[in-house]
């Protein structure tokens, strides 16, 4: 058993059952569980009648599922893009140049380096590594 | 009125016509914009596989801001929410805010709490106000028949954001009526775009926009008007997919609201880089 399906197990025990609930984890935190086809829209929190704040589960499981190593493809760019750039999405030179033509002032200094070591003290270069073994 | 604008990585990336209308139009409206010195992505594209990571990168920003000492205003509203929901966390919780400040210490900052974040369609609502608006309309846009999409994150959470009534939402209406414009209503206007899924499955954002334009064409409106650069993306980007997918021609123009509202101020459409839209909105641009 790997670390992932370790946990999952040790998950499904401390709910009280086995089997069945295994493997309802496991299948909410796969890659294709709908638990990532949310948009984080925030339209059932604000209406559920009993404050249950479902979005933040929403968040809370693709949080559980990246540290298991399950991190979709979109995801792991655009976390590869901010540990290497400060931005989510690589900025093509061409772009910044365009700027200037446009009337717009220079785009703002990004310095990668502090945000690095900053996702660095949270361990996010390791969640990003993770996930791209697979 | 002074404030530090916090650009976000996707206008830069793909939606220069939203920042060189904006830039513009409150300029113009004599809102002084001092950019962020340094600055990095928001947060919000990664909370969903890591809440700390949000964590970081936001505060990182406030941080920056608040050696400035000044408000952030926001072109995105996904950057309004994530930086505010930041702030508001690290404000009212201490044991986060120490265990954050440390990290920051390693980076030579540190989270003091000195400063708010605003989108600035709710700027121009509540600090600036509709009737100075109103009162800088040169050319009254009374042909324009238009519908708004205000987008989830304006006011979403009800009980974070603290703005509008998100199932009703009428700030962006108010702004759109100040400049002349009529703004119809039609069903479920706060109907989310499917933007932050794309990247999963893009038939979502696909299936949600031809729902949504199709009603908006069924009342009548000549193009949608948007306050958000991934709202903009959807409407504007998936529409022909959305046309090929309902087997029906839209050709729904989508609108920046500064772009709207520099027109009625006055400026040209090459000004406000009107020219840029990918589904151009020539019929509108005959009736000013
Ligand atoms: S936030 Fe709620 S309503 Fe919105 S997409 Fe996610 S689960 Fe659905």
């Amino acid at each position: 058993m790997d670390e992932r399906e370790a946990s999952t197990v040790v998950m499904a025990k401390n709910t009280g059952r086995s089997g069945l609930a295994v493997e309802k984890l496991r299948q909410i935190l796969s890659e294709d569980s709908s638990i990532w086809r949310c948009s984080i829209c925030f339209t059932c929190l604000d209406v559920c009648p009993r404050d249950a704040e479902f979005t933040e589960f929403m968040i809370a499981l693709r949080n559980l599922a990246a540290l298991q190593g399950i991190v979709p493809t979109v995801y792991r760019e655009q976390g590869s893009a901010i540990l290497e750039t400060g931005l989510a999405f690589k900025i093509p030179e061409s772009r910044v140049k365009m700027r200037e033509r446009y009337g717009l002032p220079p785009l703002p200094r990004v310095d990668a380096e502090p945000v690095r070591r900053l996702l660095e003290s949270v361990d996010f270069d390791k969640l990003i590594q993770r996930g791209e073994k697979k | 009125m002074k404030y530090l604008l916090f650009l976000g990585c996707v206008i830069p990336y793909r939606v220069q016509s939203y920042e060189i209308s904006a830039r513009k139009v409150l300029g113009e409206l004599g809102i002084e914009l001092v950019d962020m010195p340094t600055y990095n992505c928001c947060g919000f594209p990664i909370e969903a596989i890591s809440y700390e990571a949000r964590l970081m990168l936001a505060a990182r920003n406030l941080c920056i801001a608040e050696e400035q000492g000044l408000d952030i205003i926001t072109l995105c509203p996904g950057c309004a929410e994530t930086l505010h929901h930041t702030n508001v966390e690290l404000k009212e919780d201490e044991e986060l805010r120490n265990t954050v400040n440390e990290r920051l210490s390693e980076v030579g900052l540190e989270f003091k709490g000195k400063i708010n974040v605003k989108h600035f369609a709710r700027m121009l609502v509540e600090d600036f106000g509709v009737e100075k608006i109103k009162d800088r309309v040169v050319r009254p846009l009374e042909k324009f028949v238009v519908a708004q999409h205000t987008g989830c994150h304006i006011a979403r959470p009800k009980k974070l954001m603290q703005f509008e009534d998100p199932e009703n939402p009428t700030a962006l209406k108010k702004l759109i009526e100040a400049t002349g414009a009529t703004c119809l209503s039609y069903e479920d206007e706060a109907q989310c775009c499917g933007g932050p899924v794309s990247g999963i499955d893009r038939e979502i954002p696909i299936q949600l926009v031809g729902d949504k334009l199709k009603r908006v064409k069924g009342v009548g409106a000549q193009a949608l008007i948007t306050i958000c650069p991934y709202c903009h993306l959807m409407y504007e980007g998936m529409q022909p997919l959305a046309e090929r997918k309902l087997g029906e021609k839209l050709r729904i123009p989508v609108i920046h609201y500064p772009q709207l509202l520099g027109l009625a101020m006055g400026m040209s459409p090459e000004e406000l880089a009107l020219n840029m839209l990918k589904i151009k909105p020539t019929q509108l641009l005959e009736k000013i």
